[in-house]
């Protein structure tokens, strides 16, 4: 063989550096190269940022064949969203990944803040985060002319401080907060907020850790509503909690999973969400809902478009073919909470029709009371106050 | 050593050194079926809740709640896809992890190396520096990262996790191959380089298959690190679900008896796989003495 | 010999090579969101409420504050961590060792049931406890009888959440332990028997000092998370059993107080890190691990 080349010396020279350079450092250099690969190859874009226009006013309706919907766990029948996809065309992604109002803005509010993606089309929270969403400009408007059926909606839901009109958000659900207790280990009947304080339950009572659900319902047991909530009322609804715990009158305090110690026997009395009711006595019987003599509380959670959506047309059908009674009502079946939409109570089956729990006759919302709507000073100030007792 | 008397015995006129508590042989095997005993008794104490969750997948499913045990039911296991997100997720989780622990290793182990075997300059601040991310409380770290992602334009969703998850393995190895690395003779490489091996054979044939037990623990602890990642991951997944999400998500509300047949499903796998691995190793071995 | 001035310079850069893609991975992906908590832990939160801008004034005052108001979950943090290190490195040596030296051919098969228990997520084994020790179970009630427990339940107390926190960092002691002992030559404990060593001062002499580097790897793995958790307070605790990592969680999710949460998580890292700094000094380890 003749002599090489300039260039396949340099060639060679090259080839021999890179072998002794990958022989040290080759892993290194591999994982480098392979890692970003990987992702590239696996990472799977979600739909792009930049929705629909920088604020409320100028929203432009977007569209596109998949709808997003996030919600919470257990809200929803087996057959709607398959029943609507067909209806529709659309191609829906359910997704239950709302266990908690706050920490779902927790992870939404930097996209939001920048309108963009939030992985979501339409979303179900609570009326408290509703309020501050529209406050802060960040959710679409509803275009009524794409959901005839919001007509459907009852009266007492219709007009709310926090949207007016319901321009930007339709109730999904609505329930009672109260007392539920283990008559087994109360040995008698339990019917006065109070109770969750009779030092016979000691360490074994539990409370919500949510200001609104949990400082709510003791601030009834004072005779205070939070319908006309202050800071002096606030603070004496603390102080009676925190004295509480510290007696050792408290045994936790629990978000949604307020149902796992009650179930198992080591609760006696409890703060509880109506429409968890039916499904407590499925595991005991014996466990009693309780709406008690000072009064009750009631919440709705509602559907809601980003200003990022990417379907808001979508979302729109979506809500309307929820307020359709017929679907409501097969939705209500399985998750039994207070549907919004007006003739449900109709199509429900008797044990639930006549459940008030379900289906409540009027005095039973008028016993129910909300929350004024707080500043977002005061909204801080309370929370603040509250979980420094309930959260430390 | 091969005199006829296998102890060392004391020079004429010298006592016995006696050190400590010399044990007979009989207190000897005692001690070590005692030290066996106490280890199964640790795993037993590891396969505990195990044992209970395979026990309540066949739990009779009632209402949504599955902690009182109903009656012996195979509902669950004749639907154990009845809930598709659950599976989804399943798969989601095992890909970031496979990925994320891959890129850990192999980042962490070089480090490891980088910091026992030289003496360099930094070495003590990159030690320092390597536990502060094991420090940093995973909520705050979440939301940081979250921004970080944003501001770089980037989607939410498979990449981002398995970005935010390597980020705290990474320590993970480092800390455990370290714990291998320390007190290795080096000295091997050099007796292997004096005989005529190259840096990178040294490397190869000698170094690393020295230090891949703990490459392999490190790996171990990674993966099941980032498969029950829960803070991080919430705030860096966009809308996607990995396992832990979906499962703490469900669980504030109920957690149906599928969940505890995929985890049942999942240890079976495992143990198989474990049991064909270690046949497999036996065979290999067969008739050498280890 | 020709080669030996470029070996030794390949011999001085090689470990900044080989630190470099970690180190360069850890400066974007860490780094930055540490900055950025560092920062706003030394800010103040104007403006909207839930959309705030946070002011950058050196406002020393988050961490005097963040010290002084929860100093009783810093200390229960620290308390909780400290027994469960504990307790997992009395669990966990024993198993290693046996482990090590003592499981020939079913050695890596023990290996692999040790990190099983592991990929069943963190809350169905946190659940299972919760079932394995509810008021009115089998266990419950035995260690009533022991007289162990505080108002007849083991849940909602200090020692249920501690227990939580040796569980599921065990794996975290035992793995690195195992694979400094593992590397211990077999003949060396025998050599100290045949020198008339009794079995402790086998262990104190030979075998503990070899080790050492995986118990502290262990030590460190189980404690400094262990320090900032607050799932298994969250589940298995009371209202007493509240740990730092709680309050974060609550300040930053609940209450949005960004720079208070910022400056706790700060105050947690540093103190643990002066922590394991005298820890490894007082080991008498020549670096820091």
């Amino acid at each position: 063989m003749s002599d090489p080349t300039p260039e396949q010396i340099r060639w060679q020279l090259a080839a021999m550096s890179r072998r002794r350079f990958l022989g040290r450092s080759g892993l290194a250099l591999g994982g480098l190269a392979l890692g970003p690969s990987l992702l590239a190859a696996c990472g799977g874009d979600d739909g792009g940022g930049g929705g629909g226009g920088a604020s409320a006013a100028d929203f432009t309706p977007t569209t596109s064949d998949s709808l997003r919907i996030s919600n919470w766990p257990y809200y929803i029948d087996e057959e709607t969203v398959g029943l609507f996809e067909e209806a529709s065309g659309l191609s829906v992604t359910y997704t239950e990944d709302i266990p908690d109002n706050e920490e779902y803005f927790a992870r939404i509010r930097e996209p939001l803040s920048r309108n963009q993606d939030v992985g979501a089309d339409l979303f179900i929270v609570t009326d408290f985060l509703v309020a501050r969403l529209i406050g802060l400009g960040w959710l679409a408007p509803l275009d009524d002319a794409n959901i005839p059926n919001k007509g459907n909606l009852v009266d007492s839901l219709s007009d709310v401080g926090y949207d007016p009109d319901r321009r930007y958000s339709l109730p999904w659900f609505s329930g009672f907060t109260a007392i539920a207790y283990n008559p087994d280990l109360t040995g008698r009947e339990i019917t006065s907020i109070n109770d969750l304080f009779d030092p016979e339950f000691a360490g074994r009572v539990t409370l919500f850790s949510d200001l609104r659900d949990g400082l709510g319902l003791v601030m009834l047991s004072d005779g205070n509503s939070p319908a006309e909530a202050s800071l002096e009322t606030v603070q004496a609804a603390v102080d009676k909690v925190a004295a509480a715990k510290d007696a050792g009158q408290i045994r936790r305090f629990t978000g949604n999973d307020y149902g796992d110690d009650f179930v198992a026997g080591n609760v006696a009395v409890t703060q509880a969400y109506s429409g968890d009711v039916a499904t407590l006595k499925l595991d005991n019987p014996a466990l009693e809902f309780v709406v008690p003599e000072e009064g009750m509380l009631t919440f709705a959670d509602n559907m809601v478009m980003p200003l990022s959506t990417a379907n808001s047309t979508g979302a729109e059908e979506w809500m309307n073919y929820i307020y359709d009674p017929a679907n409501a009502a097969r939705i209500n079946t399985t998750a039994q909470f207070i549907s919004p939409v007006e003739g449900v109570g109709e199509l429900l089956p008797p044990e639930l029709a006549d459940n008030p729990l379900v289906n409540p006759p009027d005095d039973f919302r008028a016993a129910a009371v909300t929350w004024r709507a707080l500043s977002d000073e005061e909204d801080q100030q309370y929370s603040a106050l509250y979980a420094d007792v309930a959260r430390a | 050593m091969s005199s006829t008397d296998t102890t060392l015995a004391p020079a004429e006129g010298q006592d016995a050194i006696r050190e400590g508590f010399a044990p007979t042989p009989l207190l000897r095997r005692l001690g070590g079926f005692f030290l066996n005993a106490y280890a199964a008794m640790v795993l037993f104490y590891l396969f505990l809740p195990v044992a209970v969750i395979v026990a309540f997948s066949f739990n009779d499913p009632v209402g949504k709640f599955n902690f009182v045990w109903k009656g012996f039911s195979l509902d669950a296991w004749r639907d154990p896809f009845k809930y598709p997100a659950l599976a989804d997720a399943l798969v989601e989780s095992l890909k970031v992890a496979a990925v994320a622990t891959f890129i850990a290793v192999v980042l962490g182990s070089l480090i490891a190396i980088a910091l026992v075997r030289h003496r360099f300059r930094g070495s003590g601040s990159i030690d320092l520096f390597l536990v502060i991310p094991l420090t940093s409380p995973e909520v705050v770290l979440g939301a940081s990262l979250l921004t970080l992602f944003l501001d770089f334009g980037w989607n939410l969703g498979f990449r981002t996790i398995v970005l935010a998850h390597v980020m705290f393995q990474i320590s993970f190895v480092a800390l455990t191959v370290k714990a291998r690395l320390r007190g290795f003779d080096w000295s091997l490489e050099d007796a292997a380089m004096d005989l005529g091996a190259n840096p990178t054979r040294t490397f190869l044939r000698v170094t690393l298959p020295l230090i891949v037990p703990g490459i392999v623990a490190a790996a171990m602890l990674s993966f099941a690190l980032s498969l029950d990642d829960f803070i991080i991951t919430l705030f860096t997944a966009g809308s996607t679900l990995t396992y832990p999400l979906f499962v703490n998500n469900a669980a504030k509300t109920a957690l149906p008896p599928q969940v505890n047949v995929l985890a049942t499903m999942i240890l079976v796998g495992s143990l198989l796989a474990i049991g064909l691995g270690s046949a497999w190793n036996r065979w290999r071995t067969r008739g050498q003495v280890l | 010999m020709a080669g030996t001035a470029a070996a030794g310079t390949r011999r001085r850069i090689t470990p900044y090579l080989l630190s470099l893609p970690a180190l360069a991975y850890l400066a974007v992906f860490f780094v930055v969101p540490l900055w950025t908590l560092v920062r706003t832990s030394l800010s103040t939160s104007t403006g909207s409420v839930y959309d705030p801008t946070l002011e950058f004034n050196w406002e020393f005052a988050n961490y005097s504050d963040a010290f002084s108001r929860y100093d009783t979950q810093i200390v229960r943090s620290f308390w909780y961590a400290l027994a469960a290190t504990l307790l997992a490195l009395v669990l966990a040596y024993p198993l290693a060792y046996v482990l090590a030296f003592k499981s020939g051919r079913w050695k890596n098969a023990l290996l692999g049931l040790v990190i099983l228990p592991f990929f069943i997520t963190f809350i169905l084994r946190t659940l299972a406890w919760k079932t394995i020790f509810a008021d009115d179970s089998i266990v419950t009630s035995f260690f009533e009888l022991l007289g162990l427990t505080t108002n007849g339940r083991i849940l909602s107390t200090q020692w249920a959440v501690i227990g939580g926190l040796t569980y599921n960092f065990l794996p975290f002691m035992i793995l690195p332990i195992y694979v400094s002992i593992e590397k211990i030559d077999p003949r060396l404990l025998e050599a100290a028997r045949d020198l008339y060593a009794g079995g402790t001062r086998t262990f104190r002499k030979v075998l503990l000092p070899l080790s050492l580097p995986g118990v502290i790897a262990g030590s460190l793995l189980t404690f400094i998370p262990a320090a900032g958790d607050f799932v298994n307070a969250q589940y298995l605790g009371g209202v007493n059993q509240a740990m730092v990592g709680t309050v974060i969680q609550s300040q930053f999710l609940v209450v949005k107080d960004y720079p208070m949460a910022a400056a706790l998580s700060a105050v947690l890292m540093i103190i643990i890190l002066v922590a394991v700094l005298i820890y490894t000094r007082v080991l008498g380890t020549e670096d820091l691990v």
